[in-house]
C-alpha cells in the first residue's frame, strides 16, 4: 500500500469511527466519491472493528502458551484429506464433488445409484464418532426425515463409512441466507416472504415435537428460484450433545464447537436458555428465529462480539439496538414483533412460530396496499428506543468490562468519556470538497468554506485561518498534522459539500492537530435556503466543541440569520469566488454577480458589504480610478450597514474610504474599531487598519496588526507584502527585505512583493538591487524582454556614471515617456521630482495628486523619504493641513 | 543447552541486535522454558474446565531479563524494543517448527482458534501475522512497532507510548487501526489484499 493512500485510509477510518455507526456509510460514500476501492477498504476495516476488539490483546507468549496447552489437551487426529472420497462410492452413493466444508463437517454432492437422483452427503466431524451419539443421530434423523415440508431440506438417510457417520439429504442449489444478507437488510417484501416460510416450516416441525436448536442464517438456504430451505433439522446440536451428566461442565463449550471460525456464528443465534445449558423446548427456535428476522431486517445479527463470552453476555443480559435504528424504514409493527421474539424470558416471549407466521402474513397483506413509511408514531417510538438503547449500551459496557476483567478506571473512562481535550485557540477550515459531479458547483463548495471561515472568525478567542491561506490546500495531499504545522493551528476542520437541486448536504469534522484526534464530526442536510443558518450552526457547534465561551453578542450574531434566497446566495458565492482572484477581469465578473445577488434579494446585506470591499481592493490595485471606485465602495458599504450594522467587512470598507478618500482619519479609526469588534478574525480588517496605523506613524501598533493579519492568513502573498508597510515607514529596510524574501517563497511572482522590494532597496540606497527588482517586475508585467534589457542597461549606466541622482533622473524620464502614452498617478511624478531635487515641480505634482485624492499620496506622504527635505517647506505644511494631517 | 545467566542476556540481546543470529539461538531456550512452564499451568486449568485468566507471562520473562538491567530509561526503552523483536522472532520460529512437525511442512496455515478456550482472545495465525506485520511496517513503520511492542513485547499502551516517545493517544489510535487492518488481512477480508 502507498503510504499516502494509507494515510488517507487511516484518516477516513478514524473519522468514520467518530461518527454514529448509522451514519458511517453515508459519510464514507461522501468522502470516497470517485474512489470506490478506498471506500470498500475502509468499510471492511470498520466491519472488522468489533471483532478486532479482543484481537492481539493477549500477549503473544501468553497466547502461544495457551495454544500449546490446548493442543495437548484436545489433541485429536487430524481429519483426513477431504478429497479422499471423491470418485468413490459410499454405500450406494457415488461421490461426485465436494460442495463445501461447514461447521457441521464436509458436504459432498453424490449420486444415489439406486434412485438415480443427486443427493448431498454430509460427513460429521470426528467428535461425533461415539456409538451412543450415533444412536441418537439415527433417532433424530428418523424424526427429521418424517418432516415433509417444502421449506425444510429433507433428510433421506444416515449411514456409516470407514468409521465416519454421514447424513444423506436433499441436494440444493443456491446460497445461504447468510450470504444473501451479507450485511445489508433485505427488501421488505423478501423479508416478509422468507420470514413467513421459515416460520411456517418451524411451526410444522414444532407440531411434530421436533426442535431445530440451531436456527441461523447459514442454516437457511435460498434456492435460485427464491425458495427457502431450512437445513440440518434436528441434527445440528444433537450430534454433539453430551449424554452423560459428568460432562455437563463442558456442555456449554462443546455445544458450540462446530468448527473453527463458525463458532461465533453459531453462538450468536442461541437463546438465553440455550446459552445457560438448560433444557430446551420449541421456544428456543422462536428466539433464534427472532435473531434471524432481526438480521434480515437490519443486515446484522442482534448480538455481536469478538468472543463467545461477549456474545453470551449480550444474549443473557442486553437488549440489542432497536431494529429501526439500523433500518429507519422498518415499520413499527415489525420492530415490535422482533422484539417480542427476542424476549429473554421464554415465558413472556412470543410463544410460537405460528404466532410469528401469522403476524408476518398480516403485515404482508397490509404492505401490499400501502407503501410503508415512517409514521409520526414510529418516530416517537424510535426516540424512546434510542434513549433506552443508550441506557442499555451503558449496561452492556459494564457487563462487557466485567466479563473481560477490565479495570475500574477503564469502565469509568468508558462511561464518563475522555478527559477534556487540550485547549484549541486556532483553527484552519480546509476547502470543503465539492462532491457533485458538476465542476460548475466548485464555487459553491469554495463559497461555503469561505462563509464558514467568516462565521468562525467572528468568534473572539479563536484564530481562524483566512480564505487565501486555507484555499492553498485545495486538493492537497498533505497530511493534516503537516497542514496544521504550516498554518500554525491547533485544529483543522475539513469536510464535503454536496449540492443537489435545492438540497445541500455538508459533512464536517474537526480534527485536533498534531494528534489527529477527531473532536467532532457531523453531517447536515438542509434546504439551500437555510444554508446560512446551517453555517452559523456549524460555527456555534465548533465553538462549543472546543469549549470556547461565546459572548452573548457573538451568540446573537451567530443566531440571527435570516433565510436567504438560493438564487441570491448562489450569485453571492460566485461573486466572492471571482473577487478572491484579485484580477481585473475577474473583478468585473465579481461586481456583476454581487449586483445580481442584490437584484434578486435587495435586502441581503452581505453582497453589499463584500462589493464595497471589492471596490476598495480594485482601486488599490489600480483596476479603476480611485475616486470613482471609492465612491461606489462607500455607497455599497453604507447600504450594507443600513440593512445590518453587524457586518464587520462593511465597516472595514467604510473605514478605508474615510481614510483614503475622505481623509477623515478619526472617522476611519472609529469604523476600523467597529470592524475589529465585529470580525476579530478577519485578516483584511487587521491589514487595512495596520496600513492606516503605519502611515500615521504608529509603527508598533501597525506591526502588531500586521502580525495578526498574517497569522490569520499566513499564505496570502498580498497580505504578506502589505505587511511590510510599517517596516518601510520606519526605515527598517533590512528587516523589510528579509520579510519580503519570505513572501517570495510563498509566491515568487507576487508583483506587490517585488514593488516593495524595489522600494526597500531604494530606501537603503542599494540601487543595483533596486534595478534588478525593476527588471524582474517589468518582465512579470509582460514587457518585451528586449525593451526591458535595454532599459536596464541604460539605467545601470546612468547609475554608474551619475550615482543615485542619475538613477532617479533616468526613472523620471522613463515615467514622463510612459505618462505620454497613459497618464498615471501624479504623486509618482512628485516623488521623482523630489528625488532629483526639483522641489517646485514636486509641489506642482503634489497639488495634482491632492486634486485626484491619490491613494499613494495618502498612504505614503508622511513616510516618503524623498519628501523628508520638504517637510519644513510651508507648501508641504499647507498640503498636510488640507488633507487634515495637521 | 543451558539457560543463559541473566547478565549474559544483555550481552546476547546486544549481540543479536548487532546481527549475530547465534545469539538468538542462545536466547530462545529462555523463552521456550517460560512458554512450556505456562503451557503446563494452562493445561491443568484446561483439564478442570476452569475459565482461564490472562496472566502476564511476558512480563515474567521480562522481569527475569530486566533483573540484569541497571540502566537508564533510554536504555530500558531500547531494551524493550529489542526484547519485543526477539519475542516475535522466537515465537514465529516456534510456530513454524510446530507446523512442520505436524503437517510435514506444506499444510496451509493452521489458525490458532479460540474455540476450545471460550474466554480467550480470537484466534491468531502466528505465521500469517508475522507476514502481515512485515507488510504493515513496510508502509507504516510506527504502527508496526506498536504491534510489536504491544503483542510480542506485552507492553501496556502507556509503556509503549514511553518506549516510542509518542503520546498515549497516538498509540491507542495506531493500535486500534493496526489490529483491525491485521485482522482483515488475516481473514482475507481486505478487498485490497496488499
Amino acid at each position: 500500500m502507498e503510504p499516502e493512500r494509507w494515510q488517507r485510509l487511516e484518516h477516513l477510518y478514524h473519522a468514520a469511527l467518530a461518527l454514529d455507526e448509522s451514519r458511517r456509510d453515508a459519510f464514507l460514500s461522501d468522502s470516497c466519491t470517485g474512489d470506490e476501492s478506498l471506500r470498500r477498504e475502509v468499510a471492511a476495516l470498520l466491519a472488522c472493528q468489533s471483532k478486532a476488539e479482543e484481537f492481539l490483546e493477549l500477549p503473544a507468549l501468553d497466547f502461544v502458551a495457551r495454544q500449546l496447552a490446548k493442543e495437548q489437551v484436545h489433541s485429536s487426529p487430524p481429519s483426513d484429506d477431504p478429497n479422499h472420497l471423491l470418485g468413490r462410492t459410499v454405500s450406494h452413493y457415488r461421490v461426485l464433488s465436494k460442495l463445501g466444508g461447514g461447521g457441521m463437517g464436509i458436504i459432498y454432492l453424490a449420486e444415489d445409484s439406486r434412485l438415480g437422483r443427486n443427493v448431498a452427503l454430509k460427513f460429521l466431524p470426528p467428535g461425533s464418532r461415539d456409538p451412543a451419539n450415533l444412536e441418537r443421530l439415527r433417532r433424530e434423523a428418523r424424526a427429521a426425515s418424517a418432516l415433509n415440508h417444502p421449506n425444510i431440506c429433507t433428510v433421506y438417510d444416515i449411514g456409516e463409512f470407514e468409521g465416519e457417520y454421514f447424513i444423506v439429504m436433499e441436494a440444493l442449489e443456491g446460497q445461504t441466507l447468510r450470504d444473501r444478507i451479507a450485511n445489508a437488510s433485505l427488501p421488505f417484501d423478501l423479508f416478509l416472504e422468507w420470514g413467513i416460510h421459515i416460520a411456517d416450516a418451524l411451526e410444522t416441525a414444532h407440531g411434530k415435537g421436533i426442535i431445530h436448536r440451531d436456527i441461523k442464517p447459514s442454516n437457511i438456504f435460498i434456492t435460485p428460484r427464491g425458495q427457502v430451505k431450512i437445513l440440518d433439522f434436528g441434527l445440528a446440536k444433537r450430534a454433539h450433545q453430551p449424554e452423560s451428566a459428568g460432562e455437563s461442565t463442558l456442555s456449554l463449550r462443546e455445544t458450540h464447537i462446530t468448527s473453527p471460525g463458525a463458532a461465533i456464528g453459531t453462538v450468536a443465534y442461541m437463546s438465553p436458555e440455550q446459552a445457560r445449558g438448560e433444557e430446551l423446548d420449541h421456544r428456543t427456535d422462536v428466539f433464534s428465529l427472532g435473531c434471524v428476522l432481526y438480521e434480515m431486517a437490519t443486515g446484522r445479527p442482534p448480538f455481536g462480539g469478538a468472543t463467545s463470552a461477549i456474545i453470551f453476555a449480550a444474549i443473557l443480559r442486553s437488549d440489542p439496538p432497536a431494529p429501526s435504528l439500523l433500518n429507519p424504514s422498518l415499520p413499527l409493527e415489525v420492530e415490535q414483533m422482533i422484539q417480542k421474539a427476542l424476549e429473554k424470558d421464554r415465558e413472556v416471549r412470543c410463544q410460537s412460530a405460528a404466532e410469528l407466521c401469522a403476524e408476518l402474513k398480516r403485515l404482508k397483506r397490509y404492505s401490499g396496499s400501502a407503501k410503508v413509511s415512517p409514521s409520526e408514531q414510529q418516530l416517537g417510538a424510535r426516540n424512546i428506543s434510542l434513549r433506552s438503547g443508550r441506557v442499555l449500551a451503558i449496561a452492556f459496557i459494564v457487563v462487557l468490562a466485567a466479563t473481560l476483567g477490565a479495570n475500574f478506571a477503564g469502565i469509568r473512562k468508558a462511561l464518563l468519556g475522555q478527559p477534556a481535550s487540550p485547549r484549541i485557540t486556532s483553527l484552519a477550515v480546509l476547502p470543503l470538497n465539492n462532491l457533485s459531479s458538476d465542476s460548475e458547483q466548485e464555487y459553491f463548495a469554495d463559497g461555503m468554506t469561505d462563509e464558514l471561515i467568516t462565521d468562525l472568525s467572528k468568534i473572539s478567542g479563536l484564530r481562524v485561518i483566512s480564505r487565501t491561506s486555507a484555499m492553498q490546500y485545495k486538493g492537497t495531499h498533505k497530511s493534516l498534522p503537516q497542514i496544521a504545522k504550516e498554518l500554525g493551528v491547533d485544529a483543522v476542520m475539513e469536510g464535503t459539500v454536496l449540492r443537489s437541486g435545492n438540497r445541500v448536504r455538508i459533512t464536517t469534522q474537526l480534527i485536533q492537530a498534531p494528534s489527529e484526534k477527531h473532536l467532532w464530526a457531523e453531517s447536515y442536510e438542509r434546504d439551500v435556503r437555510d444554508v446560512l443558518t446551517l453555517q452559523n450552526e456549524v460555527a456555534r457547534t465548533v465553538a462549543s466543541q472546543i469549549r470556547l465561551q461565546l459572548t452573548p453578542q457573538e451568540q446573537t450574531r451567530l443566531a440571527s440569520v435570516r433565510a436567504v434566497d438560493p438564487q441570491a446566495h448562489e450569485n453571492y458565492l460566485k461573486a466572492r469566488y471571482f473577487a478572491s482572484k484579485l484580477s481585473p477581469d475577474e473583478f468585473q465578473k465579481a461586481v456583476s454577480y454581487f449586483n445580481k445577488a442584490n437584484e434578486v434579494d435587495p435586502a441581503y446585506a452581505l453582497p453589499y458589504a463584500d462589493l464595497a470591499e471589492t471596490y476598495c481592493w480594485a482601486t488599490a490595485l489600480g483596476f479603476l480610478p480611485s475616486q470613482e471606485g471609492l465612491l461606489k465602495a462607500k455607497a455599497a458599504a453604507s447600504r450594507a450597514i443600513e440593512i445590518d450594522g453587524s457586518i464587520g467587512s462593511a465597516h472595514n470598507a467604510l473605514a478605508w474610504v474615510k481614510y483614503i478618500n475622505e481623509w477623515d482619519f478619526n472617522g476611519a479609526e472609529r469604523e476600523f474599531h467597529l470592524a475589529l469588534n465585529l470580525s476579530p478574525g478577519d485578516a483584511n480588517v487587521h491589514l487595512w487598519y495596520g496600513m492606516f496605523l503605519a502611515q500615521a506613524g504608529r509603527v508598533r501598533e501597525s506591526t502588531a496588526e500586521m502580525q495578526i493579519a498574517q497569522n490569520l492568513d499566513p499564505l496570502s502573498p498580498i497580505i504578506g507584502s502589505l505587511a511590510v508597510t510599517p517596516l518601510l515607514a520606519d526605515k527598517q529596510y533590512d528587516q523589510a527585505l528579509e520579510h519580503l524574501q519570505k513572501v517570495l517563497e510563498l509566491d515568487p511572482n507576487s508583483p506587490v512583493a517585488h514593488f516593495y522590494l524595489q522600494s526597500a532597496y531604494e530606501g537603503k540606497g542599494d540601487f543595483p538591487n533596486a534595478i534588478r527588482e525593476a527588471h524582474d517586475m517589468a518582465l512579470m508585467f509582460g514587457e518585451a524582454p528586449a525593451t526591458v534589457a535595454s532599459r536596464t542597461e541604460a539605467l545601470t549606466h546612468a547609475l554608474t556614471s551619475s550615482g543615485p541622482k542619475g538613477y532617479w533622473q533616468f526613472q523620471l524620464k522613463s515615467f514622463q515617456a510612459a505618462w505620454k502614452k497613459s497618464p498615471g498617478d501624479p504623486y509618482v511624478f512628485a516623488t521623482l521630482f523630489a528625488h532629483v531635487g526639483d522641489n517646485d515641480d514636486a509641489f506642482i505634482w503634489l497639488d495634482k495628486a491632492f486634486e485626484l485624492h491619490s491613494q499613494e499620496m495618502t498612504l505614503s506622504l508622511l513616510t516618503e523619504p524623498a519628501f523628508e527635505s520638504l517637510h519644513s517647506d510651508p507648501r508641504f505644511q499647507n498640503l498636510l493641513h488640507r488633507i487634515g494631517r495637521r | 543447552m543451558t539457560l543463559p545467566s541473566s547478565h549474559e542476556v544483555t550481552a546476547l540481546l546486544l549481540a543479536w541486535r548487532a546481527g549475530d543470529e547465534n545469539a538468538l539461538e542462545r536466547l530462545s531456550p529462555l523463552v521456550y522454558e517460560e512458554l512450556h512452564r505456562n503451557a503446563h499451568r494452562y493445561m491443568a486449568r484446561e483439564r478442570t474446565g476452569h475459565t482461564l485468566q490472562t496472566t502476564a507471562l511476558v512480563n515474567e520473562v521480562y522481569l527475569r531479563l530486566v533483573k540484569a538491567q541497571d540502566i537508564n530509561w533510554q536504555g530500558r526503552a531500547h531494551f524493550f524494543a529489542v526484547c519485543a523483536q526477539m519475542m516475535r522472532r522466537i515465537l514465529t520460529d516456534f510456530a513454524r517448527s510446530r507446523r512442520y512437525l505436524k503437517r510435514g511442512g506444506d499444510a496451509a496455515h493452521v489458525p490458532l482458534d479460540e474455540l476450545l478456550i471460550p474466554a480467550s482472545a480470537p484466534g491468531v495465525d502466528i505465521l500469517a501475522l508475522d507476514d502481515a506485520l512485515t507488510a504493515l511496517s513496510g508502509f507504516d513503520q510506527r504502527k508496526g512497532q506498536v504491534v510489536e511492542l504491544r503483542f510480542y513485547g506485552g507492553l501496556s499502551v502507556d509503556e509503549t507510548a514511553e518506549v516510542l516517545g509518542v503520546s498515549v493517544e497516538t498509540v491507542q489510535r495506531d493500535w486500534r487501526l493496526a489490529k483491525v487492518w491485521l485482522m482483515c488481512e488475516l481473514s482475507g477480508e481486505q478487498p485490497d489484499g496488499t
